[in-house]
């Protein structure tokens, strides 16, 4: 069930996100290609700056409709009509919601790529030889300083991109399945769940802020000095750990209201 | 017979609104039973609590022994009181869908129907009539070898050649050892076809007999019966 969940919800949401990725795919062409005729006259600069702008704008849509498509569609698929549908399969609600999520992270990471593609097929050239030298230099450099901690590293900083996208898609899920719960201005109820959560999140922020101004923290910056590359180790798996028990939370949230209080209209 | 539905004293509230109020019976397998009340009598709310759409205030309900999940969702085919399809699929395409998640879902049958009708698998959902997307949908249900098959309203705000449509669509289709739940305030339409009736007003259960004995005993056909116990 979960492989044909998977293969009708990256339809679902590739279908959407296919002409976005082409469109970025086509303005970074055509910018190159424009690139290939450079002259000093009015008429192409402002050809090569329409070009840019069009750029700029497809790359900010491409990296904010993945995430805008994957809320309206958990949205849609489950609280609209469609939910009639979706929640009368033979599924689980563990399932719908973390095929959904993976789907919504893998997006991104596609888009996440594809935008990396564009910028190369826009630079195309001597200025993608400059960038990659100079990405070749930065990592001969992290190679020096970290030995064998930076494939770790870039493991660790990996698995802590994919967890931040799952968190961030993660409480926007549970924002809609708290405003579900709402009679009515379920969409208004969602939002203002997202300003609650957020709220909640600054409270406990500002509260560790105040406690930890309270802490000696001389002998962990002594440790820190000691002990410097475990101490990156820590911070990334730590930051991984904290935010997954976030994301946790969200899930069990978005969970429990599927599961036990789902009320479709 | 066997078992197959079991509503034990369910109860749903909205708020102070109590859609249904400790309504209790069982349904055996084989039989076409009319859910029948005015508008607002509870009717949707069962069936929503029968597919897991909506969770009881109190009480449970069981089918085949099991509350509503994942398995109970495999043998009961359900037809909203909406369109409920996604629109931006073709007929293959939710056709396909079916076939992907349900088990028991025949296609052949369904291409059969829908060339009777000539709907083109091609076509795109939102292309579709509002009509021919009910028939559709109806179509997609009764093209499954469900256990149980739960019509809400199938005859609504259709025309009456397409009441015959759909009523001859659930005779000639469903499986004949399943059970078939029709909720509709238009009994007449139905009153041929229905081997048992529930009434249901105000959330509570009031009435449920077969058919053969309402006509032996009250002397009245269902409608009868219904315009009676639902007077103003």
């Amino acid at each position: 069930m979960v492989k044909k969940l998977f293969k009708h919800e990256v339809y679902a949401l590739w279908r959407s996100m296919i002409p976005i990725w082409a469109i970025l795919g086509g303005v970074s062409i055509l910018g190159r290609f424009i690139q290939l005729f450079e002259q000093e006259t009015v008429a192409y600069n402002i050809i090569s700056g329409s070009a840019i702008f069009f750029y700029v704008v497809s790359l900010a849509a491409c990296i904010v409709c993945p995430f805008v498509y994957a809320i309206t569609r958990f949205h849609r698929n489950l609280f609209s009509g469609e939910g009639y549908l979706t929640f009368t399969l033979p599924v689980t609600a563990h399932q719908h919601i973390l095929v959904k999520l993976a789907v919504a992270v893998m997006t991104q990471l596609v888009t996440l790529v594809a935008a990396a593609l564009s910028v190369i097929i826009v630079t195309f050239g001597d200025l993608t030889v400059e960038i990659g030298k100079a990405i070749a230099y930065i990592f001969k450099l992290c190679v020096r300083e970290w030995g064998a901690h930076l494939p770790l590293y870039m493991v660790e900083a990996g698995i802590g991109l994919i967890v931040l996208f799952a968190v961030e898609t993660m409480l926007f899920y549970a924002c809609i399945c708290i405003g579900q719960q709402s009679k009515k201005n379920r969409i208004l109820a969602a939002v203002g769940a997202y300003f609650g959560i957020y709220a909640i999140q600054q409270v406990i922020g500002t509260i560790a802020l105040l406690v930890g101004a309270e802490i000696d923290w001389e002998p962990l910056w002594t440790w820190v000095a000691e002990h410097p590359f475990a101490t990156v180790h820590i911070v990334l798996c730590g930051g991984i750990v904290l935010a997954a028990l976030v994301g946790g939370l969200f899930y069990f949230i978005s969970y429990r209201l599927i599961s036990r209080r789902l009320n479709l209209e | 017979m066997s078992e197959l539905l079991r509503c034990e004293e369910l109860t749903k509230q909205y708020g102070k609104t109590t859609a249904l109020n400790g309504v209790t019976f069982t349904l055996e397998s084989g039989k076409i039973v009319g859910l029948l009340g005015p508008n607002g009598s509870g009717k949707t709310t069962l069936i929503k609590i029968l597919n897991g759409l909506l969770t009881p205030t109190t009480g449970a309900i069981y089918i085949e022994g099991e509350k509503p999940g994942p398995s109970t969702k495999a043998k009961v085919a359900y037809l909203p009181d909406n369109v409920y399809l996604n629109t931006w699929m073709t007929v293959e395409q939710i056709v396909a869908y079916f076939a992907d998640f349900y088990a028991d879902f025949s296609m052949e049958r369904a291409y059969e129907m829908l060339a009777r009708l000539g709907i083109s698998p091609k076509q795109k959902l939102k292309t579709l009539s509002k009509g021919n997307k009910e028939k559709v949908c109806l179509i997609l249900v009764m093209s499954r070898q469900a256990k149980l098959y739960v019509l809400d309203e199938p005859i609504a705000g259709v025309d009456p050649a397409a009441r015959d449509y759909v009523i001859s669509t659930i005779i000639n289709n469903y499986n004949p050892e399943a059970t078939v739940l029709i909720s509709t305030h238009l009994i007449s339409d139905i009153e041929q076809v229905l081997d048992e009736v529930l009434f249901i007003r105000d959330g509570h259960l009031l009435l449920k007999k077969s058919v053969e004995d309402i006509r032996a005993e009250e002397g009245k056909s269902v409608d009868e019966l219904f315009r009676e116990v639902f007077r103003w």
